[in-house]
């Protein structure tokens, strides 16, 4: 178990304060955040390159606060996974065995069991250079996982892959930690690319975290506006609520399941408001807009559909909107439950 | 109109490139007007001499003490400068730099006074260490003139190997001695051995600090550069001559050297 | 303590000791000059000569090696000229050359027999005359120069003079525009190492240009007179013949003034260049 606790950190530009965290033994942790949120100094800080100005740093029940970067146990995959060129691959696997001086049939024995597990048994001779995206992952978390680290830090290392085998590799990335049941902390400034695999992920941004929540937590209930559109949540207003009931722009009414009054910010996912083809009345949260905009990306349709404030939905039912695209005005259903409210000053 | 926009390519690049070759004109009227007035044949009665040879092995073997005494400065220096921020850097760079940049006679001049003051006239005595009119005061100028130099070679050299490398190592258990020895070394190693020729040419090429520092004694502390200057002001044309030339032999071929171990970006 | 504490501290205080040892280099010769031969050689004209001869010689040979010295870079940095690679060893070469053998190469071109028919015809002798100390200092100033300017230019994205060459603007326009406001900082840096270079000659002068105060006046022209630059020094010459002539305190006061402007120079070009060049100055 990873504990942080009150971390602050001064980067010169600005300053991460009261950074609280806590990640579970076996958990693939997520930290998040737009680029120069700090999230990469972090992890610097949890791995041990850099010193903390305040604030305690807890790995298994120790304090490794004042440790150095080799005293901890951990694993570091920085970008481009930074295998070292003047190796071979066997020779990088062993690298932290041979550090902590283990005897030479034990460093063989594990190089060959890695090997075999992660698939690079046939590298093990080959220099660095010129292997491929996936082998340089693997032959790094072979590296990493030599020393039987009680976490693997992951710096954004997909960073420099191409938009093809960063999916490939994401999969791997996962397998490989279901495998091993390792704690993997991992930074990424890409939502899409990471939401699938974390069990749970702390948003950052400037310096703070925003939220740590499982993933369908930090989706469908952010604590924040900013939180919401770092989620790609597309419906984000300003409204005023009373009673159950929000007003947006002085003319659209929404029933909710929250009872309070004052100014509120709305989120609706995108993927959870309906398309109707005809009102069929009586129900709440009906409204009739007109098609403003029609999207497709990556097979996903986007529709903008102006209900007197425009709303985003995103479909993959090509029949309906085929049907419905020649149409002068469709139908929408908000269901009241995927409509999340915050409360602002 | 096509015909136009390529002679005005053309005399583009030929306006920049006449600037190359008005300096080359240069270098190649020196070369060639020295190698008239020396003349080969008088050239290969100066080389049969002992004294050119006695000459060429001196300064070899002083440069060399000089450049290994440099690099084990500029090792560690130049790692520290390449890895690690300073309290008032500009004004710590400047104090780094300060002895390869002042003139090297005013060095010289310093050196002298410097080993007359109170801690290192007394060592001297102790150790029985004679440094003026003598090969060790030739070597102590040699190291002080390159030192700086080597340090900032050596920093380029850390600064091409990224600390990300060290940061994985350390993370994998190893202390920093073992990754600096394991991985840093290894990789930085071309153009530490590039620094090496580097420093090694000018330490050879050092004579102005000499000048006031040791002074010059025939068949004592004349390493090339001083036997030149020696032989000029003594008269002896031929003998000063033969040894600049392979003063620049030297030079050449060691740049020559760096070229082909380090590539291109280290001749620049 | 642990094997990193000990190793960076080891690093660290060969660091200090180094930086300590250059200071106390310089320091330790206060003890030879003392206020009261100091201000003896403020009042001596002859020093203000010099320092005026200095400057003057530095500057115009500066000048010179901007002239050559940035086009030629710019044509290195960006035109496939052939035989570059050996062009570069040369100018390369040039750094580590011994000043005696600078100074003696000088020498002897300048008093080939050819070379002297085409001087006396000239009327003019070249050889220990004041233009000369421009020439020798020429040499390794240009030297020094093209390699910062080299630096500069290489450190200058090609691609954005392709994009001013696309929205139409002409080579010479792209040029001044953006090439070289780009490269700005690079080329002050260059500049000034090429100042302090040759305000720091002395082999080379020593050789070429030899000395000048022990001269008789009517050896020097109606020019030199009125500037003011007659049978005087170079500051590091000067410094030399002080010491030869036994005056140690005034030698090693003109040995201060020269470490105060290298020190001045110095700063300066690491307040401007970036690390990167620093990195690859010299």
């Amino acid at each position: 178990m990873i504990r942080v606790k009150n971390l602050s950190i001064n980067l010169g530009s600005f300053v991460m304060k009261h950074i609280n965290l806590e990640v579970n033994t076996g958990e693939y942790f997520v930290l998040i955040g737009p680029t120069g949120c700090g999230k990469t100094v972090l992890i610097e800080t949890l791995v041990g390159l850099r010193k903390p100005d305040s604030g305690e740093i807890w790995i298994n029940n120790q304090n490794v606060t004042s440790q150095f970067p080799e005293e901890r146990n951990v694993g570091y995959l920085p970008q481009d996974f930074a295998l070292f060129p003047n190796m071979t691959v066997e020779e990088n696997i062993a690298f932290g065995l041979k550090a902590r001086r283990k005897e030479e049939k034990h460093i063989q024995s594990v190089i060959n069991r890695l090997a075999e597990s992660l698939n690079i048994s046939h590298l093990l001779l080959r220099y660095t250079q010129g292997l491929s995206g996936g082998e340089k992952q693997r032959v790094a978390l072979a590296r990493a996982l030599a020393t039987e680290p009680e976490v693997v830090f992951l710096d954004e290392p997909l960073s420099s892959v191409d938009e093809y085998s960063r999916e490939i590799l994401c999969n791997e990335l996962k397998e490989i930690h279901s495998r091993f049941k390792k704690t993997f902390i991992h930074v990424s400034h890409n939502f899409e690319e990471i939401s699938e695999m974390a069990d749970r992920m702390a948003v950052i941004n400037k310096g703070a975290i925003e939220q740590i929540d499982t993933v369908e937590k930090i989706i469908y209930h952010p604590v924040n506006g900013f939180v919401a559109q770092f989620t790609r949540t597309k419906n984000i207003f300003k409204g005023t609520i009373s009673g159950n009931e929000i007003l947006i722009d002085e003319n659209i009414r929404l029933k909710t399941k929250y009872n309070t009054t004052g100014n509120v910010l709305i989120t609706m996912r995108q993927e959870v408001i309906k398309i109707l083809e005809e009102s069929k009345g009586g129900n709440d949260n009906i409204f009739k807009g007109k098609i403003v905009n029609l999207k497709n990306r990556n097979n996903i349709i986007s529709i903008t559909i102006d209900i007197g404030i425009p709303i985003t939905i995103c479909t993959m039912d090509y029949d309906l909107v085929e049907r419905i695209k020649s149409k002068s005005s469709v139908y929408i259903k908000i269901p009241i439950e995927s409509i999340h409210v915050m409360k602002i000053s | 109109m096509k015909k136009h926009s390529q002679l005005k390519r053309i005399s583009w690049v030929i306006f920049f490139s006449s600037f190359v070759v008005i300096i080359l004109a240069g270098i190649g009227f020196l070369i060639i007007t020295n190698a008239f007035f020396l003349g080969f044949g008088d050239f290969l009665y100066y080389l049969q001499k002992s004294r050119t040879w006695i000459n060429i092995v001196t300064t070899i073997w002083t440069a060399s003490i000089a450049t290994v005494l440099s690099m084990f400065i500029g090792i560690p220096v130049g790692y520290i400068l390449s890895r690690y921020k300073f309290p008032c850097q500009k004004f710590m760079d400047t104090l780094i730099d300060l002895p390869v940049m002042v003139p090297p006679a005013a060095v010289g001049l310093f050196l002298l006074g410097l080993f007359k003051t109170f801690p290192l006239s007394g060592m001297t005595s102790i150790l029985g260490i004679k440094v003026d009119h003598a090969l060790p005061g030739v070597i102590v100028a040699q190291f002080t003139v390159t030192v700086s130099f080597c340090i900032r070679l050596t920093m380029a050299s850390f600064e091409t190997v990224s600390p990300r490398y060290e940061y994985v190592g350390r993370s994998l258990g190893a202390s920093l001695p073992y990754t600096f020895f394991k991985i840093t070394l290894p990789l930085a190693k071309n153009s530490l051995i590039v620094a090496l020729i580097i420093v090694w040419a000018r330490a050879c090429a050092e004579w102005e600090s000499l000048m006031l520092f040791v002074g010059g004694i025939q068949g004592r502390t004349d390493v090339m550069p001083f036997a030149v200057y020696l032989d000029f002001v003594g008269g002896k044309l031929g003998w000063a001559l033969t040894t600049s030339m392979f003063c620049v032999l030297i030079a050449i071929v060691s740049m020559y050297a760096v070229y082909r171990i380090g590539g291109k970006a280290h001749v620049r | 303590m642990s094997g990193s504490t000990r190793f960076v501290c080891l690093f660290y205080a060969i660091t200090i000791v180094f930086i300590l040892s250059v200071c106390w280099l310089f320091l330790s010769n206060i003890g030879y000059t003392d206020t009261r031969s100091v201000l003896e050689l403020f009042g001596r004209p002859w020093f203000w000569k010099s320092v005026k001869l200095s400057l003057l010689t530095s500057f115009v040979t500066t000048i010179i090696a901007i002239c050559v010295g940035i086009p030629a870079s710019y044509a290195l940095s960006r035109f496939n000229i052939p035989g570059k690679t050996i062009i570069d060893i040369v100018f390369a070469s040039v750094i580590v050359l011994p000043a005696s053998t600078i100074g003696l190469c000088l020498m002897v071109a300048f008093q080939y027999e050819p070379i002297l028919k085409i001087q006396q015809a000239l009327g003019f002798r070249v050889v220990h005359s004041i233009p000369s100390i421009i020439i020798a200092q020429l040499v390794l100033a240009l030297a020094f120069g093209i390699k910062a300017w080299r630096v500069a230019f290489d450190d200058v994205n090609p691609r954005y003079e392709h994009v001013a060459r696309s929205l139409g603007s002409s080579r010479m326009r792209t040029f001044w525009k953006v090439t070289l406001p780009l490269a700005k900082e690079g080329i002050l840096a260059g500049i000034i190492l090429a100042w302090t270079r040759a305000m720091a000659e002395f082999g080379a002068v020593l050789l070429f240009s030899s000395t000048f105060r022990n001269r008789h006046e009517t050896q020097f022209s109606h020019i030199t007179k009125f500037l003011g630059i007659d049978r005087a020094d170079i500051l590091p010459v000067g410094m030399w013949m002080e010491i030869e002539g036994g005056n140690i305190e005034q030698g090693i006061a003109i040995g201060f003034v020269l470490v105060i402007i290298t020190f001045m120079s110095v700063y300066t070009l690491n307040k401007i260049s970036g690390k990167g060049l620093q990195a690859r100055k010299i």
